[in-house]
């Protein structure tokens, strides 16, 4: 670990003495100066560098291959994905980047991001922008998917890109009728000890389940969207925490542990360990059922009250070498056709408002087919609560720590 | 070319990277540490960030659990290691091919190892699908707890099967290269077995199996990726914090996590220290093999 904190810190100091490589780099004034097709004449031929969480390998497939095949036939533009495992890796790597002094020549022109670590990135002031409300391809996407991101003012500095919502999967083999409210959990659990576990926040799946309960208690998702509320936090944490306590010892091992990743619950979950596993992708089980990995009677639900969905975005780093490329490619991936691809490819959820599409498109999204285990669009999109402001999501998770595991 | 001209060129290109990766790197937690981290507009010196460390809970929790297990993995692969040498030794002078296998283990990653250790003593593993295959238990929970375990069994388990042929091959090798003449020798004065155990071999290898052990005590102290696959995430080692902390999107935690990486690393630094003051006064003066 040290070692590795140690590279971090130093790598930058030689890469900063270093002249950077073709330079195509625009500002945001002349961006917003400059037409869309001399924005796309200016990309071409040039090389984009996608920092891209890589962890599942369908989606680095789906990328490398007809991804990158269909930017360079339509704009000359060469591809080449630049993988972390967590979009946090890739945002230090900028914040030290800027402490070095490299403002130019960056590593990475395009980045896949939100939330907390948009937040993060925006205040130190390592996005370039703003443009995402230039972007040819915005119009297809909400108004809601604009203007906040968790909370965070989005101010044009990242372009919405793919929609995720929170679900929960059970077998059916195993499981009739799966409790489908906050409280109904709770009976479920005592009645059945060991069978359920949650994911430890801080880990982005984990950290989404225990703010449904914060929701919850605090009366509904929408007070938690304008900003952060001292006394409704108070309230909603206290009732929150006395639940989580309160179904402790019904817990996986009576809560004395708890997984600490994805994968860590699925395999118990696999492994009949545990009834319930759950996942911020709404088509995760229809994937595993497809791989092999989960038996074919898997399904998923939500909540009657809802369950948590979000927006990721696309931003482009303060140092990016090649910023006009990076604004096609986004471009790009915010059409209707790559979102119809990706959809078949990997079962994303269509992320645009199907108002806002024409009448051929809408039928050829509703001809995407859906996975045994997928909820349709229009059950999900019912049943979908925005996500709470940041700071809600980071007391929570300390709240969490001292309160619910450390006891 | 002047020898020592010489001497100081060819061992510059190493130096370098030591010096600007090892040095520039510890340097720079330091001065982070110390509060100096511009992104947060933190730009004083001030121990507040250590100050904070030494009232939280989970710190103190996280360095006794750290030197616990450190010490336990390494007195039991210590004691494994020796014990496998002696065993080993005259099996190996005689057919060299059982000391290149005691040399494979090493190739081995502790990453790989890690998930080997769960492939096969976690409740979803071998020897839990081979109970339930005989009857033994009825499902996954009847299990023991061996992984993520409130006694950090797992980790005990990688530690100890990674390092302990470490501590072997290094023993061996200069039980190998001692030979029998000392024994023998003994021998012929009329010590018996344990006299010339206890007063000849031990003596001679102990250089080398205190400054092994010294090794992997520090290497376990700081080392991340076993403890965390093995691990709770409550209390967690050292190693497991820092990251968390340093990954956090909370860039006010980024000085403490680096502090407690500089912690680490002087906790690593003043074992070192002690370690090789012992192993020099254990072997009567003779420096351990390693330094």
């Amino acid at each position: 670990m040290f070692l590795r904190l140690i590279i971090c810190l130093v790598c930058v100091l030689p890469a900063a003495g270093c002249a950077p490589a073709k330079q195509d780099t625009l500002t945001p004034e002349e961006f917003a100066s400059m037409s869309w097709e001399d924005v796309v004449e200016r990309a071409r031929g040039g090389e984009v560098n996608y920092g891209m969480w890589a962890g599942d390998e369908a989606r680095n497939r789906f990328f490398q291959g007809p991804v990158a095949a269909r930017l360079k036939e339509l704009y000359g533009i060469t591809l080449r994905i630049v993988p972390n495992s967590d979009v946090a890796e890739a945002v230090n790597k900028l914040l030290n980047e800027k402490g070095a002094g490299r403002n130019a020549g960056g590593s990475i022109d395009l980045l896949w991001i939100n939330g907390e670590n948009f937040r993060t990135a925006k205040q130190a002031g390592v996005l370039w922008g703003p443009f995402a409300e230039r972007m040819p391809n915005i119009r297809y996407y909400d108004e809601e998917a604009r203007l906040r991101d968790f909370g965070t003012p989005i101010d044009g500095y990242e372009a919405p890109w793919l929609r995720a919502q929170f679900v929960f999967a059970y077998d059916t083999a195993r499981l009739a009728d799966p409790p489908r409210s906050i409280p109904a959990l709770r009976d479920w659990i005592k009645a059945h000890p060991g069978r359920f576990t949650y994911i430890a926040p801080p880990d982005f799946t984990g950290s989404v389940f225990v703010r449904h309960l914060l929701l919850h208690f605090g009366g509904g998702a929408q007070k938690f969207t304008e900003g952060f509320d001292e006394k409704l936090y108070a309230k909603a944490a206290a009732l929150t925490v006395e639940y989580l306590n309160d179904i402790k010892p019904y817990l996986w091992r009576k809560g004395e542990t708890y997984p600490s990743s994805q994968r860590e619950a699925d395999r118990l979950f696999v492994n009949s360990e545990i009834d319930f596993t759950m996942n911020y992708g709404p088509s995760f089980a229809s994937e595993r059922i497809a791989r092999g990995e989960y038996p074919a009677s898997v399904r998923t639900f939500v909540f009657d009250e809802g369950t948590i969905g979000n927006f990721s975005f696309l931003a482009v780093p303060f140092n990016a070498a090649n910023t006009a490329g990076a604004l096609v490619v986004i471009n790009h991936l915010m059409s209707v056709e790559l979102a119809i691809e990706q959809g078949k490819a990997l079962g994303t959820l269509f992320p645009m408002d199907l108002d806002k599409l024409t009448p051929e498109d809408r039928a050829r999204v509703a001809a995407v087919p859906l996975g045994p285990a997928t909820l349709s669009i229009e059950e999900l999109a019912a049943h979908r609560l925005p996500e709470p402001d940041v700071e809600y999501l980071e007391r929570l998770e300390r709240d969490w720590m001292e309160k619910v595991l450390r006891r | 070319m002047h020898p020592r001209l010489r001497l100081t060129l060819m061992l510059a290109p190493a130096a370098a990277v030591i010096g600007g990766l090892f040095a520039g790197g510890l340097g720079l937690a330091l001065v982070q540490s110390l509060g100096y981290f511009p992104p947060t507009g933190e730009r004083s010196f001030t121990p507040a960030h250590y100050a904070r460390l030494l009232s939280d809970g989970e710190f103190a929790a996280s360095l006794a659990l750290t030197f616990a297990l450190a010490s336990v993995a390494t007195l039991i692969s210590a004691s494994a290691g020796l014990l496998a040498a002696l065993a080993l030794r005259e099996l190996a002078r005689r057919r060299p091919v059982f000391h290149t296998l005691l040399q494979m283990p090493l190739a081995l990653p502790h990453l790989a190892m890690a998930v080997a250790v769960i492939n096969v003593i976690a409740p979803s593993g071998l020897i839990a699908r081979l109970a339930f295959a005989a009857g033994l238990i009825g499902e996954p929970a009847d299990f023991p707890a061996l992984v993520s375990d409130r006694y950090g069994i797992g980790i005990l388990v990688a530690y100890v099967l990674k390092e302990t042929p470490f501590i072997a091959v290094m023993t061996l090798a200069v039980l190998l290269r001692i030979g029998d003449e000392y024994e023998q020798c003994a021998r012929t004065l009329g010590a018996s077995a344990w006299q010339r155990l206890r007063y000849v071999t031990l003596p001679l290898v102990a250089p080398a199996t205190v400054s092994a052990a010294l090794v992997v005590f520090a290497f376990i102290f700081g080392a991340f990726e076993v403890p965390y696959l093995l691990g709770r995430p409550y209390p967690a080692m050292l190693s497991v914090i820092a990251q968390r902390r340093y990954m956090s999107t909370d860039l006010a935690e980024r000085p403490e996590a680096v502090a407690l990486a500089v912690v680490i690393a002087a906790v690593t630094g003043v074992l070192v220290w002690a370690y090789a003051r012992l192993a020099r006064a254990f072997a009567g003066g003779e420096r351990p093999v390693l330094f």
